[in-house]
């Protein structure tokens, strides 16, 4: 066999076996990536409506000096969330989430003492917050196709 | 001592063999994911039903199906991952099998 050959037989080899496979993660590696952008942030973009109204309830029992600011930070971490900019979320909106959430429960906690809402439906909107940090948390972790 | 073709058709098949082991695996884990799912949806309907006389139902409804929503999603995004992470190994492993043919193959 010439010598040329061999070479050309591992070629070959590598294109009905190997490539295959690191032609699909080239492909289709991101699908984590795309399974962010595509599912869980629209996800989150429905879900921040109610979570917004319950911060926003939480920012009415801020004594009155410190009430604007703390809306203009609701205002802002559910902006970034509903543009669902990559970097925005990662960087900006993260930072204001902990916030947000306290002024979320507390919005709960007055709904449910002014009797808005009744003991059961207030659990399910604690639940809500609970499930949107996870999704938020889940979305900044960054996934396997994009950390190599 | 296997000939060449012998020594490519037998690392073709660990190929396949690992590939179909790891397609099984998450194929396995799909399944888990819905069934996670689905009793999360049958979890939020239970807690909704304590909620129907209260004052508040309507944002129950609504929280209730934000909170499916995103459970669902969150699965989406592990199960997307795991994917990734298998497609990655996958690709790994099959590069392993052709390295270790080159010195055999001369």
């Amino acid at each position: 066999m010439p010598s040329f050959v061999r070479p050309l037989g591992l070629v070959f080899f590598m294109a009905i076996a190997g490539v295959p496979a690191i032609t699909v993660v080239s492909t289709s590696g991101c699908a984590g990536k795309a399974a962010r952008e595509e599912v869980l942030v629209p996800a989150m973009r429905l879900a921040s409506y109610g979570v917004e109204d319950d911060a926003l309830v939480g920012v009415e029992t801020l004594p009155l000096e410190i009430q604007e600011a703390n809306r203009l930070i609701v205002k802002k971490f559910f902006g970034i969330i509903r543009d669902g900019d990559d970097a925005g979320i990662r960087l900006e909106a993260i930072g204001y989430w902990g916030r947000v959430r306290e002024l979320a429960d507390t919005g709960i906690e007055a709904k449910l003492e002014d009797e808005v809402v009744g003991e059961s439906v207030a659990k399910l909107l604690s639940d809500r917050v609970s499930d949107f940090d996870r999704a938020l948390r889940a979305y900044i972790t960054r996934s396997p196709a994009m950390v190599d | 001592m296997p000939s060449k073709e012998e020594i490519l058709e037998e690392a073709g098949k660990q190929i396949l063999m690992e590939i179909s082991i790891r397609a099984s695996e998450l194929g396995a884990s799909f399944d888990a994911g819905a069934e996670d799912v689905a009793r999360f949806i049958s979890a939020k309907a239970a807690e909704l039903s304590l909620a129907v006389d209260q004052p508040g139902f309507n944002e129950a409804v609504i929280a209730a199906r934000d909170s499916v929503l995103l459970k669902a999603a969150g699965r989406a995004v592990v199960e997307a991952d795991r994917w990734d992470e298998t497609l990655k190994e996958t690709a790994r492993s099959s590069l392993s099998i052709v390295a270790r043919l080159i010195p055999m193959l001369g």
